[in-house]
């Protein structure tokens, strides 16, 4: 025991607000990671969640300012990303662009759109910040979205901090894990999804309009991940900065992948992988030897994903067609 | 093109641009580039015409904007080599971000630990440098051969890998002890001790007043031609395009794809290696820092997909995005528009050649000349 608590893990890891700040981390990678879910179940890979995110953290900053609130804000958040979806969906399905190229062009167009209007938009002020409730809002901060405190339920010693005293969008992000796999796996749409994923070819024979399919299902992606953005930009960090997603959208990625193409699956990689991310935040400010590595400690979700894909801890198989361009025409 | 549906290499096969001949794609591409670049100026409320002018001007004004062009695709034209070389084999390295950092820590690494007089140190270094991409690079691809892991995603990974790496060995810790390789009492941000040794500048300040440009440029043309000779003056690269073409006849043919796949990974991370060593050796402060690259690795993938994946159209393209860097900050200083510019673009690039759908359906209209190959895939549709 001393040996842990000399090295400032053990009371890392006494400390109930770590694991508070792992459902907080994994909050917009499960959002971006079950989107994308649905996504790649019907065939379209999707990489650019990282770019749909940070579209959706900048217009929700956007609208929530001009509009003088946080739910709109969270609205346009998921429209941006829905029309990000939209153009990486109609070149993947409909102009059967290479998905990983045109993923790529989304991470990079939103990186540069977003950082392009923040500069144009609020100069060198920077963006808004955030408005602190007490104070009266004034016109142009940011109306953030509260964490709830669940009454009665907070004070449980340990579990309350930690599941009942979240932001909404984590309860709502719960709901849709859950509804998301009920849809793939419990649904007739749902078989259709996979259905185009798996063998779109069979799936056109049996009637289902594959294209259409397909594009429609990249859409939540987008939406879901704009929602992530609108969560990190409106719950966490209340303003807009440049490139603030910093690779989260990579880290769903790699949690869909870990989770096998699965919802449940990918909602436990993210909790794996919020653990770590709160591990290290909370490593920093621990005092004990380990606090010199914690820079390393960040590095495992991405050495875990590696390892994970190479097959050593079971392994992670795509679906059949999945990031091959359907096209009706050809006898192929 | 009828391949077994969930056949790992149907991806990349897919994307036929990589052997179309012609410039129409790549030349299009960045037309509506610039075009739809510029409505997003317009709607932003700036004037594209003085966005451009001034980015322009910026880029190649004088000939010492021109050297520092160069100085600027340096890096771009190594990256660019390293994701260019690897799709060959028919993968896609989006990886060249974590090989580069992985060149510049290996290349800094015996750059402050060996003191010997350049002539000894910069060869060693672009050794260190070329080992540390390499491996990086390898590791992606042995995962590949052996496991089947996509590249896609590995590389991915191991680019945030690198990049916490070299925070890790930089940073300094919470407590304040310095990281493991940064030179101790260093004001702002933290640096390895200086190198040893620097490339030297190549052009006479008589020609350029502060010139920078460096010999860096020198490796990075001799990695081109040296990418030129493997793939088209030996068995390795015969191989390698066999492979890239179809692995399953390559393999009948009884080609070791595996293998094959491994080396060019291997020979990929290579050239973003040399990138990390030039970027050390080449410009101030000659030292590895943790911002040294504003995403060369990232950018690597547009030059080489606008370079059509050879080794003079990769050079060609990485000037063109060193223009795009260099001159979008002077365009930011005096026209007060954001240098952001240039990844909108470059996003767009990419996006117009991933979906050439868009240029061959204008080729059809009758508004652009589609090379040979592309009309009879036309034709055949």
């Amino acid at each position: 025991m001393s040996a842990f608590s000399d090295s400032g893990l053990w009371t890392t890891l006494a400390n109930a607000s770590l694991y508070q700040s792992t459902l907080r981390e994994a909050t917009p990678l499960s959002l971006a990671a079950v989107g994308a879910v649905i996504s790649e179940r019907s065939g379209v890979v999707n990489i650019a969640m990282e770019g749909m995110m940070l579209t959706g953290a900048f217009f929700a900053v956007f609208a929530d300012v001009h509009l003088h609130n946080a739910a709109l804000g969270l609205v346009a958040a998921m429209a941006a990303g829905g029309i990000m979806a939209g153009i990486h969906g109609y070149s993947a399905v409909w102009l059967r662009a290479n998905q990983i190229v045109s993923g790529m062009a989304i991470n990079l167009l939103a990186l540069g759109l977003t950082s392009y209007l923040a500069f144009s938009v609020y100069g060198t002020n920077g963006p808004p910040v955030p408005c602190v409730p007490p104070v009266p809002c004034s016109g142009n901060q940011v109306r953030t979205i509260p964490d709830w405190s669940i009454p009665g339920l907070n004070g449980i010693p340990g579990i309350g901090k930690v599941f009942f005293q979240q932001n909404p969008i984590f309860y709502l992000m719960l709901v849709l894990v859950i509804l998301i796999q009920i849809f793939l796996f419990r649904t007739t749409l749902g078989l259709r999804v996979r259905a185009a994923g798996e063998h779109p070819r069979a799936a056109d024979t049996a009637g289902i309009h594959v294209l259409r399919l397909r594009f429609l299902s990249v859409l939540p992606s987008g939406i879901l991940s704009g929602l992530a953005g609108g969560y990190l930009a409106l719950a966490i960090s209340g303003t807009f900065s440049d490139n603030m997603t910093s690779g989260r959208g990579f880290i769903a990625l790699a949690a869909m992948i870990f989770g096998k193409w699965n919802p449940f699956g990918a909602f436990g990689a993210c909790l794996l992988f919020g653990f770590g991310q709160a591990l290290y935040d909370n490593l920093q400010n621990t005092t004990g030897p380990l606090q010199d590595y914690s820079t390393l400690v960040a590095t495992l979700p991405y050495v875990l994903t590696i390892v994970a894909l190479a097959g050593f801890i079971g392994k992670a198989v795509p679906p059949a067609a999945d990031g091959i361009p359907y096209d009706p025409a050809s006898n192929a | 093109m009828s391949l077994a549906p969930g056949s790992d290499d149907a991806l990349e096969r897919r994307f036929t641009y990589a052997r179309a001949s012609g410039l129409a794609i790549p030349v299009m591409s960045v037309l509506l580039a610039v075009l739809v670049g510029g409505v997003v100026i317009l709607v932003a409320g700036d004037n594209p015409l003085t966005a451009y002018w001034e980015l322009l001007k910026g880029a190649f004004g004088g000939s010492y904007n021109i050297s520092e062009t160069l100085v600027s695709s340096i890096p771009l034209m190594l990256t660019g080599l390293a994701v260019a070389f690897a799709f060959r084999s028919g993968l896609f390295n989006i990886g060249a971000e974590g090989q580069l950092f992985m060149g510049a820590i290996f290349s800094a690494f015996v750059g402050f630990k060996l003191n010997l007089p350049g002539i000894f140190l910069i060869p060693i270094a672009l050794a260190a440098g070329a080992l540390g991409g390499a491996v990086w690079g390898g590791i992606a691809g042995l995962l590949k051969a052996w496991r089947g892991a996509h590249e896609v995603i590995t590389t991915m990974m191991l680019n945030y890998t690198a990049i916490l790496i070299s925070q890790y060995l930089l940073e300094a810790s919470p407590t304040g002890t310095p990281g493991p390789m940064a030179q101790a009492n260093v004001l702002g941000s933290p640096q390895t001790p200086p190198m040893n040794a620097t490339l030297p500048v190549i052009l006479p300040s008589s020609l350029v007043q502060n010139g920078r440009l460096h010999a860096g440029l020198l490796v990075a043309l001799a990695a081109a031609v040296f990418f030129w000779f493997v793939l088209w003056r030996t068995s390795l690269g015969y191989k390698i395009r066999a492979v890239g073409l179809n692995p399953k006849a390559a393999a009948y043919g009884g080609i070791n794809v595996g293998w094959t796949i491994a080396l060019s990974m291997f020979i990929a991370g290579a050239f973003a290696g040399l990138g990390g060593m030039v970027s050390v050796y080449g410009v101030s402060p000659y030292a590895l820092t943790n911002s040294f690259s504003p995403g060369y690795g990232f950018d690597a993938i547009a030059v080489a997909l606008l370079g059509k994946t050879t080794a003079a159209g990769s050079i060609a393209a990485a000037i063109l995005f060193g223009a795009l860097v260099h001159g979008s900050t002077l365009m930011q200083a005096d026209a007060g528009i954001s240098s952001h510019l240039v990844e909108i673009l470059q996003g767009l690039i990419i996006f117009f050649i991933g979906a050439d759908a868009i240029v061959r359906a204008l080729g059809r209209r009758g508004l652009v000349r589609l090379p040979a190959v592309l009309q009879r895939e036309e034709a055949a549709a």
